[in-house]
């Protein structure tokens, strides 16, 4: 008897050991954050004085109806994701479905160049292509040149310099996502294909009717990760243009630092905040639901035998 | 066994695409590392050279002479390390627990702590700095290490894991009279290695890579890491960019090696889940 509950005390001691400091951690960084942020955005809080006042949806309000620069820089952030998000998903199917009919050597090849940024630092990436960019030694306009069309001024045009970051962002992260869709594509019964091979399927129905079907949840994952990497839009933007010329590249997370940290402003940094994790939410269940729904027609219409 | 004969025109089409986009891949390292090699003076020479034609060596060199480089360097790697060594034995651990041990509430607060996947740090990074200002914490060590000590999606990762390790292992342990605590260092923990290798990639790079947090929680130079510190250097001297190639290419080559050793590696830890930043 007292064995077993000498036992249990050694069990409840670890459990505690465990829990306890996990607890404090999460209590720290994220649920005091949470609430904080939630609570902070119907305040006028501010980052100097202690006291504040609960002014009601007042920030929320304000963001769209009295901030020009908010709304400029939640459209150029859902122009940005547009872009980003479906060159992503384009660029690194593509490059899934080419790394897939390759041979295992050139494959691993292949997936070192296109993974490569994906183990650079965001800071560095960014760095280069302002070289690249540059407008009077960059080595884009140097080629434009020799090509005999005019120089462009990329990231100091107010129209080519947001479209110019994004290139930075699909460039940077397309070939992970595309090492995420292979991974799902080997992954797929050798036989399927076989059996279409039978069929006299071409290599086009092939990946059309087998592969993209198979992973489809895979695409809607990339489709989810990417949206939300898109949204988070910051350190080329920061880096590079801050939010320059003009507001034309003035993003969401980038206003929401500005107001937060430089002007102190956390009352409404936090209403930003919030809202941008609604718009990233709505976007996520978008997806998903759009993922599930032609699970559930296929389903439906098999009961019905239609299909 | 695939046979060479079979590959059709898609086959070589695709091949011949990949061999362009990777011109395109390389290019920016290439010219990044081409870039610190050169003068100034080649440097802005229009058409631009594409090799250095005389090959220098004195940017690495007025980098070190104008920024404590070195010093972010240790600050980037001790932080990387430490956070990544306790970021995996809390993951194990906590997983471990939710794996394998009763208790009250367990499955609510596992379910809390999946949801809070869904909400982007980055939301929470302002109320978090104000929080940090308050216990006078920020600009120090502190912030650099404590707030990555702790990995949701690890422990979700690990859990994943200790569910499906049959319990034979541990009951074996609990009749030798094994203590709680030792019986996960010594045969949970160890069991769990293939997975730790490809969290310890996954941690060690999104600390190393980190950008954001550093860059407000932390003001002074001492404690800068190297994506802030060659920020930093960067909206001082952004016209000298045979300094800002050169800090860049001092700051990424390393990774580089390491990554083409253990390529394999790198791959699954990083797509193991969780997004770049």
């Amino acid at each position: 008897m007292g064995d077993r509950r000498k036992r249990n005390r050694g069990r409840n001691l670890f459990l505690l050991g465990v829990l306890g400091p996990t607890f404090i951690w999460f209590l720290l960084f994220f649920i005091i954050p949470l609430f904080s942020v939630i609570v902070y955005s119907f305040t006028n809080a501010h980052m100097a004085y202690s006291n504040f006042k609960f002014v009601g949806f007042d920030q929320y309000i304000k963001a769209f109806t009295r901030d020009a620069t908010f709304i400029t820089a939640f459209k150029n952030t859902v122009m940005a994701a547009v872009v980003i998000v479906i060159f992503t998903l384009i660029l690194s199917l593509l490059l899934a479905a080419g790394l897939n009919s390759l041979g295992d050597k050139m494959r691993e090849i292949f997936t070192f160049i296109y993974f490569l940024p994906s183990v650079i630092s965001t800071v560095a990436i960014s760095l280069v292509w302002d070289w690249l960019y540059s407008r009077n030694y960059g080595l884009f306009n140097a080629i434009l040149k020799a090509l005999g069309f005019p120089a462009q001024p990329f990231l100091t045009s107010t129209k080519q310099a947001l479209i110019c970051l994004c290139v930075i962002q699909i460039w940077a992260i397309f070939g992970y996502y595309a090492v995420v869709l292979l991974a799902a594509m080997r992954s797929i019964d050798k036989n399927m294909y076989e059996a279409a091979d039978i069929d006299g399927a071409g290599g086009t129905a092939k990946f059309f009717r087998i592969t993209l079907p198979l992973i489809k949840n895979n695409i809607i994952f990339v489709a989810i990760m990417s949206t939300t990497v898109a949204f988070m839009f910051f350190t080329p933007v920061k880096l590079l243009t801050d939010g320059t010329p003009g507001t034309s590249t003035m993003v969401i997370l980038l206003h929401i630092m500005n107001k937060g940290i430089k002007n102190s402003d956390m009352g409404y940094s936090s209403a930003m905040s919030i809202i941008l994790m609604l718009v990233i939410l709505f976007f996520s269940l978008i997806q998903w639901i759009l993922g599930r729904e032609k699970d559930d027609l296929d389903k439906r219409s098999r009961k019905r035998g239609k299909v | 066994m695939k046979q060479r004969s079979k590959h059709g025109i898609g086959y070589y089409i695709g091949l011949i695409l990949m061999i362009i986009g990777s011109f395109f891949m390389i290019l920016p390292f290439y010219w990044m590392l081409i870039s610190s090699f050169k003068s100034q003076n080649e440097l802005l020479r229009m058409p631009p050279t594409l090799y250095p034609h005389k090959l220098v060596t004195t940017s690495f060199k007025r980098v070190l002479d104008s920024i404590p480089f070195i010093r972010y360097y240790i600050n980037s790697l001790a932080t990387g390390i430490i956070n990544t060594v306790v970021g995996v034995f809390t993951s194990a651990i906590i997983g471990f627990v939710f794996a394998k041990y009763e208790f009250k509430g367990r499955n609510v607060v596992f379910m809390i702590i999946l949801a809070f996947i869904m909400i982007p740090y980055e939301v929470l990074m302002v109320p978090l700095y104000k929080l940090m200002a308050t216990l006078k914490f920020t600009n120090s060590y502190f912030v650099l290490t404590v707030p990555y000590f702790v990995n949701i999606f690890g422990i979700f990762l690990m859990r994943q894991f200790y569910v499906d390790l049959p319990n034979d292992y541990l009951e074996a342990a609990d009749v030798d009279g094994c203590g709680h605590l030792k019986r996960f260092m010594m045969i949970a923990f160890p069991m769990a290695k293939p997975m730790l290798s490809a969290l310890f990639i996954y941690l060690f790079m999104a600390t190393y890579n980190s950008y954001l947090w550093p860059l407000i929680s932390v003001s002074s130079n001492d404690l800068f890491t190297l994506p802030v510190g060659i920020a930093a250097f960067f909206s001082d001297r952004g016209n000298q960019m045979d300094l800002i190639m050169a800090a860049s290419t001092m700051m990424i080559v390393p990774i580089i090696i390491v990554f083409s050793f253990s390529q394999k590696n790198f791959v699954e830890g990083l797509t193991v889940g969780g997004i770049k930043g």
